[in-house]
């Protein structure tokens, strides 16, 4: 069976502390409990739950969503976002099923990757080990002070912001992520794959486009 | 300060921080204070009363509850109990003893206050002030023997009491493994208990657990005895448990939290909602049909895919059948309409009467009567030249079903919101010919786009009849729609045209993708005759009836919920086996 990967990629640095890690942690809950109810989505989607602070951590592998247990997650220390990119490229390489002639490949992987910060180590190594990797939809969504402009290197057609990171916003940026994951298991099974922003359901207010 | 509702409470048997919790929250919420305020103010008391306070965690679990604050506080301190880091632990039915016992010895109170909160009941009034009630009753029951153990029952040998901070203030949680609806579940014997062992750095080969409360009529049960949890699980849930953990022999059982996670059984997801019934091109969900025409036998089935069904979508797939009587040459063709193309419903169906009727007209002239095994063999694009080549003949009709399609996109046969392309109509579209021969069975194909054919010959004999258009990416592939795909080059003729001769044949089968991508699960697999033989085991005892095989279609395969369509081509029993 063709597996549509997800890998969330979330900063967990100290300055997501208090309400925002309770909600980005709510949040991954909410996803996982919503995405199981869709039969398309709990058989075809495989979700990966990357962090990074002062390091990077493949903190769930990817795991089929019957599976996956929500990890506990936690902020401290700084924003290692340039080697949480080169962690997922390596391990969407690692994970990826390629097309053989006795298997048949996996969907493109879709990245969400959330910061409110600024890279603290080498981004430019981390960003150009994450472009060698294909990907389907990649997402970065900005909290409060994040860079946009770093972020829009990473996903350049597809930053969204979020003014605040209380729960009430987290939530609806994780209500949008899981409405696209389902969209996107729909959207395998009749064999197209949904590649931009454009193409995922439209952000609720609390999100804003970066254009 | 002033503690409005903690004046309720005058209860000496109450430490002084619970009542000061309440009469904080109290307080602040009807000052109008924000929860990162409360949670600020709070924290330097609570803290000096022992209690590990979260306060971040606090704040960020608080829940906005509009202008009720009785339900305000309630909740803050449902918060602060959990932000505390107190296990929730005996059923509520022992509340009462637990509650009198801990409040005596000061032990554990937020969470027995979270529990009295929640064995409230919510119809009979305030909370708030059923518990002052209840606390008025506690001060006039005699406080019993401080010494004397209110422990569960069946804990093992009697031991003197462990330290109250090992069991209160060690955070441990366990999460057993997920399970789904319907597929026997296992965790093996000990391993919960090693598992917490491991945590606590408890002696593993010691640890045993002493009671698990499984969710009544969930299916699964625990064994005491060996620590294994075993059974097939009947409904979904998710839910927060406790068990008795007891670290050694000597030593009284812990409470703690254990999560199990039963997912639903994807097969009861699906929804099954029928199309709009305004919309266009309206068309039945199922169709089958059976046939004796000449030498052969066909059993055709087609079924609306679960994935269609969850959406309330048409059946996009479609099959036509026909037969040149008067030359004895059998037409099938099916043909799968793109999900992703409006109309495409209507695209497969005319590809498939399109073909079919232009094939058997002409293939019912009297030049296609003979045709010989070596003349197919010698002819570089099919049997030798009776008015056309055959490769050409089938080519045209695809072609036709490409201007057909076309037609209808220009002068639309039914009323459509805005007018349509030739692209919202796209479809694949598989041909298949065959003949009886003097020796043996002719059979040529067209294909393009996935889906396949092919002929097979039991015990040990398939040879795949098309080639699947796949793309570079997983689920790309062509349209009879798409100019480029139906033009006249010679390679792109060669790469749809097959043909074949066998000597005897089983059967041969025409599907669309909803049966190859399940089936065949790659290339490779397409080309095994062994996979061929498998598929033909499970079909057969199906192909009693149209009917029969429409059923056997239904079966459930993960990932593979598209629209399935099986033609099967058999030979025809003679009258003397029948």
């Amino acid at each position: 069976m063709r597996r549509l990967p997800v890998y969330l990629v979330l900063d967990t640095s100290g300055s997501m502390s208090g309400e925002p890690i309770q909600a980005v942690k709510n949040g991954v809950q909410m996803l996982v409990s919503s995405l199981r109810q869709d039969p398309q989505a709990l058989e075809t989607a495989f979700l990966s739950v990357i962090t990074f602070d002062s390091s990077a951590h493949e903190l769930v592998p990817l795991t089929d969503l019957p599976s996956f247990q929500a990890p506990n997650i936690s902020a401290t220390g700084v924003t290692a976002m340039g080697e949480a990119l080169s962690l997922v490229a390596e391990c969407a390489k690692r994970d990826v099923v390629k097309a053989s002639a006795t298997q048949k490949a996996d969907w493109r992987p879709m990245v969400f990757l959330m910061s409110d910060g600024v890279p603290t180590d080498d981004f430019e190594k981390g960003l150009a080990r994450f472009k060698l990797e294909k990907w389907g939809a990649v997402v970065a969504c900005a909290v409060n002070d994040a860079d946009v402009s770093i972020l829009q290197r990473i996903a350049p057609e597809s930053v969204v912001q979020l003014d605040t990171s209380d729960s009430a916003s987290m939530s609806a940026f994780f209500k949008w992520v899981t409405a696209s994951i389902g969209l996107s298991s729909k959207s395998v099974q009749s064999g197209k794959e949904l590649e931009g922003l454009n193409q995922l359901p439209p952000p609720p207010p609390e999100i804003q486009v970066v254009v | 300060m002033s503690n409005l509702l903690s004046e309720k409470f005058v209860t000496p048997s109450l430490p002084d921080f619970i009542r000061n919790l309440v009469g904080t929250l109290d307080a602040m919420h009807r000052e109008g204070k924000y929860h990162g305020k409360i949670s600020k103010e709070i924290k330097p008391w609570m803290d000096s009363s022992g209690v590990n306070f979260d306060r971040d965690n606090f704040r960020s679990s608080a829940v906005e509850l509009g202008n009720d604050v009785e339900a305000q506080i309630q909740q803050d301190v449902k918060n602060f109990v959990t932000c505390s880091k107190y296990w929730i632990s005996s059923p509520t039915a022992s509340l009462e003893a637990d509650f009198k016992a801990d409040l005596y010895q000061g032990k554990n109170l937020p969470m027995l206050f979270l529990k009295f909160l929640e064995s409230c009941n919510p119809e009979s009034g305030s909370t708030l002030r059923t518990m002052a009630d209840f606390v008025k009753t506690l001060e006039q029951t005699p406080e019993p023997n401080a010494a004397a153990p209110v422990e569960p029952p069946q804990i093992s040998p009697p031991a003197s009491p462990p330290p109250s901070t090992h069991t209160a203030n060690t955070q441990f949680s366990i999460a057993l493994r997920n399970g789904t609806v319907g597929k026997p579940y296992e965790i093996e014997p000990s391993a919960i208990a090693r598992a917490i062992a491991n945590q606590r750095k408890d002696d593993p080969e010691k640890a045993r657990i002493s009671h698990l409360q499984l969710p009544d009529g969930c299916g699964l049960q625990f064994n005491e005895q060996t620590g294994a949890v075993t059974g097939i699980p009947i409904k979904a849930l998710e839910e927060q448990l406790h068990l008795d953990y007891v670290p050694s022999p000597n030593e009284t059982s812990i409470t703690c939290k254990v999560s199990l996670l039963i997912n639903p059984d994807p097969a009861s997801l699906w929804k099954d909602l029928p199309p709009p019934a305004d919309a266009p091109y309206q068309k039945d969900l199922l169709d089958d049909k059976e046939y004796t025409l000449g030498d052969f036998r066909i059993i055709a089935a087609s079924r609306r895919g679960r994935s269609h069904a969850n959406k309330g979508d048409f059946r996009d797939d479609d099959f036509a059948v026909g037969y040149a009587d008067s030359t004895g040459w059998l037409v099938v063709v099916v043909a799968d309409g793109a999900g992703s193309a409006k109309y495409s419903r209507k695209g497969s169906q005319i590809a498939c009467m399109v073909t079919s009727e232009r094939l058997v007209a002409a293939l019912n002239t009297p030049e296609y009567q003979t045709i010989s095994p070596p003349q197919i063999e010698q002819a570089e694009g099919g049997p030798v030249k009776p008015r056309k080549w055959l490769k050409e003949l089938l080519h045209e009709a695809a072609l036709d079903a490409h201007y057909k399609i076309q037609g209808e996109a220009d002068q639309p046969s039914e009323t459509l919101p805005e007018p349509p392309t030739i692209r919202n109509y796209d479809t694949t579209l598989i041909i298949l010919v065959m003949k009886k021969l003097e020796r043996g069975c002719f059979t040529a194909t067209f294909s393009i786009g996935d889906g396949g054919a092919g002929i097979l010959d039991t015990p040990d004999y398939a040879e795949p009849l098309t080639h699947a258009d796949g793309g570079e990416h997983a689920g790309q592939t062509t349209f009879v729609t798409i100019s480029s795909t139906v033009s006249n080059t010679p390679e792109n003729l060669d790469k749809r045209f097959k043909m074949s001769t066998t000597m005897d044949f089983t059967a041969a089968l025409v599907m669309t993708d909803g049966i190859t991508d399940p089936k065949f699960p790659s290339d490779a697999a397409f080309s095994d005759p062994a996979c061929w033989q498998s598929l033909w085991q499970e079909l057969e005892p199906a192909l009693v009836s149209s009917k029969s095989l429409l059923d056997w279609m239904n079966f459930f395969s993960p990932g593979n919920h598209d629209d399935r369509t099986l033609i099967a081509i058999l030979p025809a029993t003679t009258p003397s086996e029948e």
